[in-house]
Parts: structure tokens; C-alpha cells; sequence
């Protein structure tokens, strides 16, 4: 009979540990064929297979998150602004459904964050006003939750280089902040392989933008 | 032991089993409706791992280790999800998805047949919120701007919308759904009022020049319905110094709830002692506003919403004697004006249903002193709505909803008093049917009651849209709308009718993201509009009705264009109107055109934006031809209304510069209103014997306005 517990046991585990490493092994893969994308359907492969895990695990955050980063991605290289818009609220909505998942999470807070001010892009004197302060407070509170995390420090620092000197921007007000998200992004050490990465690279152009 | 035994070998056959793929190859195209390949599409079998996206030219290939029964879904942001039961047996499986887009504002008729919509949400609308208070000569105030939009009039001597032909009675203004019985402040001889609202208050605007729904009635010709803001992102303040006033206002947010209070003081004497007025003032025109608004979301989909506003105004002028052939001696009005207006609406989408309940209070009390008269009109309206919708297929649905109005006024003219209620009752059901997207059809009833008129009526209303591309489309709609005369008159006289005016129209437009091309002809009849006694001599004086046999009629075309896209910074819009009417109502003995109505009237609003000034520079251009007015020497059927007035030609141009105070946005705004300074007449105001007049023109030559405004909880604008 020990043995057929033994057995018993095994089995188990080895289901287990094939469904759990399957999840991870897959994520990791999809994550570094996302690092390494470049055109636009790319971005949107990389989404497709995301939703596809997270329709099998729907309790994980990270799929959803992945497939929103993937989506904002993919909104980047779409010139049609209807199109765009659309792939944006779509990107919203999943991220939305992540912040359900794990709640006060800095890295979704973030990407909403970078979603709504993706949003004022496409109508900028009508969205401006009023998605803007969502955005600004959006990434106030991300800092909040985790203050090593470095990703808002990027947003922050690229939304204000971005934004006119007159009105509380430009490269002055940028470089502390892209210097402190650089510095963040130094220090940061993903809990796991899944864990959101990214942004690091893009920091360094826009500081080195800031300094030109 | 021989049972473990096999048991055992059972388990290690288990084991490999799991181990072991049994794959099948899944392979197909996906397509549109048009058999066009769509690439991008997420093909996924449910809950599982295995999936692929379809490529350029639309096929997908896949394997997976599933057996048996399994759901594939395919689906695409913007076209519904498709999907398919199959049996996985590992032999390769052939499947294709045909999908179909989901409907959007690029391939879904939408009824336009009279309506200029403002809104953000929208992508294709005619105009912004922000437009309204960037047009210049509108001085930020909503109907200013309404005004350059074709079909009305641009009436100088007098507040209110002129829709079509139609007077400014005819127009009203709601607010969430609920009527605002005085959105002007009161009504003042040869002195335009402005509104008494901020623009700022609403995220919607939708102004119809006619054939609305069902769910307007008591407006023969136009509509304007305001859809106040939500809970704002964050706390805001602001603050505000014109060189007529000031005024501020605070608005807390917490996480479901918002509240505020906002004031203001606005005093013209100090400006009309620098600048020339054409009026004799007594004591120049001083307001005070304060309003309190409060806002909570019961659910994701749900909220209130409160706003309480109470206003205080007094004014007053001399005007000449045209009796007294010394014109010497001075006409006096006095004007003391209190307005309350409260509302308190809900609105929840529950899945296919939505409902919209609200109610208010308003009162509103005006006290003239026009020596020797003393004149005191109090009027207190209570209202109720509610709304109920249902969506009965993905883009049609259907609408029901019931209005009450209980109003209760009192009128006194010296030391005669008058006291009087009306109870109007409204219900009206009304659908849209999408035969496809490309067409839709919306038919609605309106059935309406009035306790003081004694009378019902029963009103069809019918709009027929059609999709031709695109970015544009047709529609003709049909409408009946009545409308409840005037309460001071029905108090002296039993009237039987409605007033009528029956809609009929064709629209087409264009619209894109950055070009609009509008044409609508419309055709609209009168029936029994009121009749009054003789024209009124005296600015105050009152006139009663006679009768209810009044008619007329309305015809006309509309244009409008408007171009953001050909100049860069540049967005600039033109309109047209040609109007054709004639009516006998109030004092017209017979069917003429009216006072109010200009044949042609043109309009041109031009914006730039300049990056490195931060500024925005706008003019607006009006050409309206001269109007007719009362002429007390000619009454025949021949010369009655013959004069024309000169010619109404305005330029105004503002300047906004955008900046900031410490760390607040800040907008320095400045206007001048006829910089031209072409002074004209409106009308022309007569003796009794018709030997004297004197001429109605512009309260000042040209106007000026400077204003800073800043906004404090936000740092810095995109």
C-alpha cells in the first residue's frame, strides 16, 4: 500500500509541477519573444498568445498584464487613429481586469498610468485637461505603492519632457527624475522571470535626450 | 497483492499516458464578411495553452496535445469573437472563421437630421465642449456660440435662440433631461442677457434645429439638451477676474463622491464709465451667482447627481419718452430678478437596460419698477422625469418615459393680483430600429396634456437614416411639435390649441476626424400660434391674446463647413442659412415675415492656435440682411412689417494666451466685440401718433473683455 500512496503522490506531483512550470516556461518564452519583437505584428502576436494564457489561467495577473503591455505596444505603430483608440481601450480594459486580480499593484497601476496618457496622444486638445491629470495622478499613486518600483519614475520624466517648459515641463524638470528613474532601474531586481523588466533601455534615450 | 500489482502497472500506464502528445494539427484562414484575410486574429482553444494568430494573409496553424471535445474561439479587437465546437481525435482538423466587425461610428448609420452634437466621447462630432468657449463673440456663454451654427439667427436686441423661423419661445433648453424655464437672465427691453450657466459645467452639448425625439415636446423649434459633467479626476479649484466681476469655486473628490460650491459678483458700472454706453443706466447690471454641486457613483455604471444654483440680479435704465415731443422726460424700468434652480437626477445601465430618473425645483421672481407701473411675477416650477431604455439587439433599441410639470405662478400688476397653477403631463415611447447597419429607422409618440389649456395632443415623430459611405449619410425626418402658449396669456383668455409646428427635413453630411460638410433643407408649418392685442407701445406693458388662429410657415436650406485639417494650427468653420418665412402671430394682423428672421445670414469663426506665443487667436464674422421692423404707419395688408432694418455686419476677436501662476494653468483671455464699429439699428422703437422714433442699436459701440482665470490641483497641462 506504500507504495501505490508513493505512487499516488507522485503522480500528483508530477502533474502539479508540470502544470506550474508549464505556466512559467511558457510566460518566460512569450516574455523574451515580446523583449525581441520589433514590427507591429509582433507586438500583436506576442498579445495573442498572452490572452491565450490568460484564458486558461484566470487567476495570474502577469498574462493579463503582459497582454496589455503588448497591446500598448502594438497601439504605438498604428497610424489610424480610430484603430488606435480601440486597441487602447482594449489595453485598458485588460489591465483593468489585472488590477482586479491583484489590486494595488505599482507595475498595473503604471501601465494604466501609460495607457491613459498613450489616450490624450490621439485628441490632445480635447482629451488633454482632463485624461492628464488622471494620467499624473495615475502614476503619483504607482509611486506610492512601490517607490522603488522604477517604471513611473520613466513615465514621469518622459510626460514632463514632453510637455512645454510654460506649462511645467521641459528638459530641466525631466532630468532629475529620468536620472532618479535610471537610477531605480539600477537597483531593481525582478522578484522572478515573469515579473515586469522592461523600460530601462527606453529611460536611457530619453535621458540622454534630456541632455542634448 | 495481485490487485496492487496491476494497480501499480495501471498507474505507471497513467503516467505515460500523461506523458505521452497525442497531437492534432489545427490549421485554417480567417476572413472578414467580405472574404478579405484578417491577420492579427487570436485563434485559442478554451482553456487551454494552445493557439496561434492568424498571419497576413489570414491562415493560423497550430497543434495541440487536447483530446476530445473542445470550443476553438477566434476573435479580433474590433469584429465580434467567432466560435466553433470540434473534436480533437489527432487527425489534422480544417477550420476557418468568417468574422464580422463590430459596429462603430465608422460603419453604423447614426439619426443626424438636425442636431449638432458636441461631445468628447465621440470621435465624429460637429463640434467640442472646448469649441463653445473659444469661439469668439460668444463671450463664453453657450448660446453665443450656438449662434454661429446655421439655421439661427443672430438677434442682438434680444437674448434667446431664433431656430428656423421660429421665436425664441420656441426654443428650449434642458438640463440632464429637465427643463431650465428661464436660462437667460431675465428678460430686459433692448438689452440681450446672457446665460446663466457656465459652459464649463457640461461634458455634453446636443442642440437640434428640429425633428428631435420623442422625448422633447413643448418646443416648436429647437431643443437644447446639456448633459452636466461627472465626478471630476481629482480636486480642482478656480479662480477667476474679469473686468466685469469675479468669482471662484472649489470641488472636492473623494473616491466615489465629489462635491463643490462655486460664487461669483459681477458689477458693469466700473466698466461702463470707461467705456460709452448707448443706454441711459440708472444703476448698472449686478449679479451674484453661488451654486453647490454634488456628484456619487452608486456603482461602476451608476450615479447622482445634485445641482442647486441661486441667482440675484438688479438693474436699471431710463429710456426716451417718444410721447413727449419735448424729449425731455425719461421712461424708467427697474429690475430685481431671483432664480432658484435645483436638480437631483439618477442614471444607472443595468446589462440591455438603462434608467434615468429626475426631478427639480425652480422659482423665479422678478420684481419691475417702470414708474409709475410696479410689476411682480413669481413663478415656482416643479418637475419630475424618468426615462427607462432597453437594448434589444446590439445596436437597437426602444424607450419609454413619463414628465410631469406642476407650476405654480402669481402675477401682479400693481395692486391686481392674479394667481394661477398649470400641470402638464407628458408620456412618449419611442424606438430605433436597425434594419441594418447601414440603415435605421426611429418612430416614436408623444403624448402631452396641459390642465390650464384644457387640451391633449398626440404627436408622431419618424427620422429615416441611411448610411452612403464612410463618413457620410442621409436622412429625412418628420415630426409634430406642439407647445403650450404662453401662461400669462392663457390666464385672461380661454385658448383651445396647442401652438403647432409640423417638421419636415433633409439632411445629408460628411463628417471625418477634421472635415465637416452639412446640408439640411428643411419645411415647416404653424399652426394656431397664438394672437395678441395691438403692438405694445410701452416697453412694460402687457399684451393679451385675442386668439388662436395664428400661422405661418418656415422653409429654408442650411450649410456649414468646417476645416481643420488644411491650414496647420488652423480650425475654421462657415454657415449659411437662407430662410424663407412668414407668419401671422401676436400682433401681425396678417402673414408676414416676422421681426426676428433675416433671409441670409453667413457666419465664418476662425481659430489658430500659435505654439510659441501659447496663444490662441480667433475671429468670428456675421453678415445677417436687415430684418423688418414695426413701422406704426403702415398697418395695411400691403406695407404691415415692410421696413427692413440696414444690414448687421460684426466682427469680434479674442485672444487667449495660455501660461501659469506659480504652478496653477492659467488662461489670460481678451475680447473685443465689433472692432469694426459698424453701428447699426435693430429696430426702430415709435411714438403712439407714429411721428417719433428712435433707433434700437448695439448697447455700446464696440465691447471689450479681459479675464484671467486659474485653475488650482493640476500642475501642468498636456
Amino acid at each position: 500500500m506504500k507504495k501505490i500512496t508513493f505512487l499516488l503522490l507522485l503522480i500528483a506531483g508530477n502533474m502539479f509541477a508540470q502544470s506550474n512550470s508549464k505556466f512559467e516556461k511558457t510566460m518566460v518564452k512569450q516574455i523574451d519573444l515580446l523583449d525581441k519583437a520589433k514590427a507591429g505584428t509582433d507586438f500583436v502576436n506576442a498579445a495573442n498568445a498572452f490572452e491565450r494564457i490568460a484564458n486558461a489561467e484566470t487567476k495570474e495577473w502577469l498574462p493579463l498584464y503582459y497582454q496589455s503591455y503588448a497591446l500598448v505596444l502594438s497601439a504605438n505603430d498604428e497610424k489610424d487613429n480610430v484603430k488606435k483608440d480601440a486597441v487602447l481601450d482594449k489595453a485598458l480594459e485588460i489591465a483593468n481586469k489585472a488590477d482586479k486580480l491583484s489590486p494595488d499593484n505599482s507595475e498595473i497601476v503604471t501601465l494604466q498610468s501609460w495607457i491613459t496618457s498613450m489616450k490624450i496622444g490621439i485628441d490632445p486638445a480635447t482629451r488633454g485637461q482632463k485624461l492628464g491629470m488622471e494620467a499624473g495622478m495615475l502614476t503619483a499613486h504607482a509611486i506610492e505603492l512601490n517607490p522603488e518600483n522604477p517604471r513611473p519614475y520613466f513615465l514621469q520624466g518622459t510626460g514632463l519632457l514632453f510637455t512645454p517648459e510654460q506649462f511645467g515641463g521641459g528638459k530641466a524638470k525631466a532630468l532629475p527624475i529620468l536620472e532618479k528613474a535610471i537610477e531605480k532601474f539600477n537597483a531593481f531586481k525582478p522578484a522572478n522571470a515573469m515579473m515586469p523588466n522592461w523600460g530601462k533601455e527606453f529611460a536611457q534615450k530619453m535621458l540622454d535626450e534630456c541632455k542634448k | 497483492m495481485y490487485l496492487s500489482k496491476h494497480v501499480i502497472s495501471w498507474l505507471f500506464f497513467l503516467i505515460i499516458i500523461q506523458s505521452a502528445t497525442a497531437q492534432t494539427k489545427i490549421s485554417g484562414t480567417v476572413t472578414d464578411q467580405k472574404n478579405n484575410p484578417v491577420a492579427g486574429a487570436n485563434i485559442v482553444i478554451r482553456d487551454s495553452y494552445d493557439g496561434a494568430s492568424s498571419d497576413a494573409s489570414g491562415k493560423f496553424q497550430f497543434t495541440s496535445d487536447e483530446t476530445g471535445d473542445v470550443i476553438i474561439v477566434c476573435s479580433l479587437i474590433g469584429f465580434s469573437p467567432s466560435d466553433k465546437k470540434i473534436k480533437l481525435q489527432g487527425d489534422a482538423i480544417e477550420i476557418n472563421f468568417k468574422l464580422k466587425e463590430t459596429s462603430n461610428e465608422l460603419n453604423t448609420v447614426t439619426i443626424t437630421a438636425g442636431a449638432f452634437e458636441a461631445s468628447d466621447e465621440k470621435k465624429m462630432v460637429i463640434l467640442r465642449p472646448l469649441d463653445i468657449v473659444t469661439t469668439a463673440g460668444s463671450q463664453g456663454d453657450i448660446y453665443g456660440a450656438l449662434q454661429t451654427l446655421p439655421g439661427t439667427q443672430p438677434t442682438q436686441d434680444q437674448e434667446g435662440l431664433f431656430v428656423r423661423g421660429g421665436d425664441a419661445a420656441e426654443a428650449k433648453t434642458l438640463i440632464d433631461g429637465i427643463e431650465v424655464a428661464n436660462p437667460y437672465f431675465s428678460s430686459v427691453p433692448d438689452v440681450p442677457q446672457r446665460s446663466r450657466f457656465s459652459p464649463f459645467m457640461f461634458k455634453g452639448t446636443n442642440f437640434s434645429t428640429g425633428g428631435y425625439s420623442a422625448q422633447y415636446g413643448q418646443a416648436m423649434s429647437s431643443v437644447l439638451a446639456l448633459e452636466s459633467e461627472d465626478l471630476p479626476p481629482r480636486s480642482i479649484g478656480n479662480i477667476g477676474i474679469m473686468s466685469v466681476g469675479g468669482g471662484g469655486g472649489y470641488m472636492h473628490r473623494w473616491k466615489k463622491t465629489s462635491a463643490g460650491v462655486f460664487a461669483n459678483y459681477f458689477n458693469l458700472a466700473p466698466y461702463f464709465a470707461i467705456i460709452k454706453q448707448n443706454r441711459d443706466w440708472d444703476s448698472p447690471p449686478q449679479t451674484f451667482s453661488s451654486s453647490a454641486i454634488f456628484r456619487h457613483k452608486t456603482s461602476e455604471t451608476g450615479i447622482i447627481k445634485a445641482f442647486i444654483n441661486y441667482q440675484y440680479s438688479d438693474l436699471s435704465l431710463n429710456f426716451e419718452n417718444l410721447e413727449d415731443v419735448t424729449g425731455k422726460s425719461k421712461n424708467h424700468f427697474g429690475l430685481n430678478n431671483y432664480n432658484i434652480f435645483s436638480t437631483l437626477s439618477y442614471k444607472e445601465v443595468l446589462n440591455k437596460w438603462t434608467v434615468q430618473a429626475a426631478g427639480s425645483y425652480s422659482k423665479d421672481i422678478n420684481r419691475i419698477y417702470a414708474r409709475p407701473q410696479h410689476l411682480l411675477f413669481s413663478n415656482q416650477l416643479w418637475q419630475g422625469r424618468a426615462v427607462v431604455s432597453r437594448s434589444i439587439s446590439e445596436l437597437s433599441s426602444i424607450r419609454g418615459g413619463a414628465e410631469v410639470k406642476y407650476n405654480d405662478f402669481s402675477n401682479l400688476y400693481n395692486n391686481f393680483r392674479v394667481d394661477s397653477t398649470e400641470m402638464f403631463t407628458a408620456v412618449f415611447l419611442e424606438g430605433d430600429a436597425y434594419i441594418t447597419r447601414k440603415l435605421v429607422a426611429r418612430a416614436g409618440i408623444r403624448v402631452e396634456n396641459s390642465y390650464l389649456l384644457r387640451a391633449s395632443n398626440l404627436a408622431p415623430r419618424i427620422s429615416v437614416a441611411y448610411k452612403l459611405g464612410k463618413f457620410d449619410q442621409l436622412n429625412v425626418a418628420y415630426g409634430d411639435y406642439y407647445q403650450t402658449p404662453d401662461k400669462n396669456y392663457l390666464i385672461f383668455t380661454n385658448l383651445d390649441h396647442f401652438e403647432k409646428a409640423t417638421h419636415y427635413i433633409l439632411n445629408y453630411q460628411y463628417v471625418n476626424e477634421k472635415r465637416t460638410f452639412r446640408v439640411e433643407a428643411y419645411y415647416k408649418k404653424y399652426n394656431h400660434l397664438v394672437q395678441t392685442t395691438n403692438m405694445a407701445s410701452n416697453v412694460y406693458a402687457t399684451a393679451f391674446a385675442t386668439g388662436d388662429d395664428g400661422k405661418g410657415f418656415a422653409q429654408g436650406i442650411d450649410f456649414f463647413w468646417r476645416d481643420k485639417q488644411t491650414f496647420k494650427y488652423v480650425d475654421y468653420w462657415v454657415s449659411y442659412s437662407f430662410l424663407d418665412t412668414k407668419r401671422k402671430y401676436l400682433y401681425y394682423p396678417f402673414e408676414v415675415q416676422p421681426t426676428f428672421a433675416s433671409k441670409h445670414v453667413v457666419s465664418v469663426v476662425m481659430k489658430r492656435w500659435f505654439p510659441k506665443l501659447r496663444s490662441s487667436i480667433g475671429f468670428t464674422y456675421v453678415y445677417a440682411a436687415g430684418r423688418p421692423y414695426y413701422n406704426p404707419n403702415k398697418t395695411n395688408e400691403n406695407n404691415f412689417l415692410s421696413d427692413r432694418t440696414n444690414d448687421y455686419n460684426n466682427l469680434s476677436l479674442t485672444w487667449s494666451y495660455l501660461t501659469s501662476i506659480g504652478r496653477h494653468f492659467t488662461v489670460i483671455s481678451a475680447a473685443v466685440n465689433n472692432v469694426l464699429g459698424i453701428e447699426s439699428a435693430y429696430s426702430y422703437r415709435y411714438s403712439t401718433d407714429g411721428l417719433r422714433r428712435s433707433a434700437v442699436g448695439a448697447t455700446s459701440k464696440r465691447s471689450f473683455f479681459i479675464g484671467v482665470f486659474i485653475s488650482f490641483g493640476e500642475d501642468r497641462t498636456e
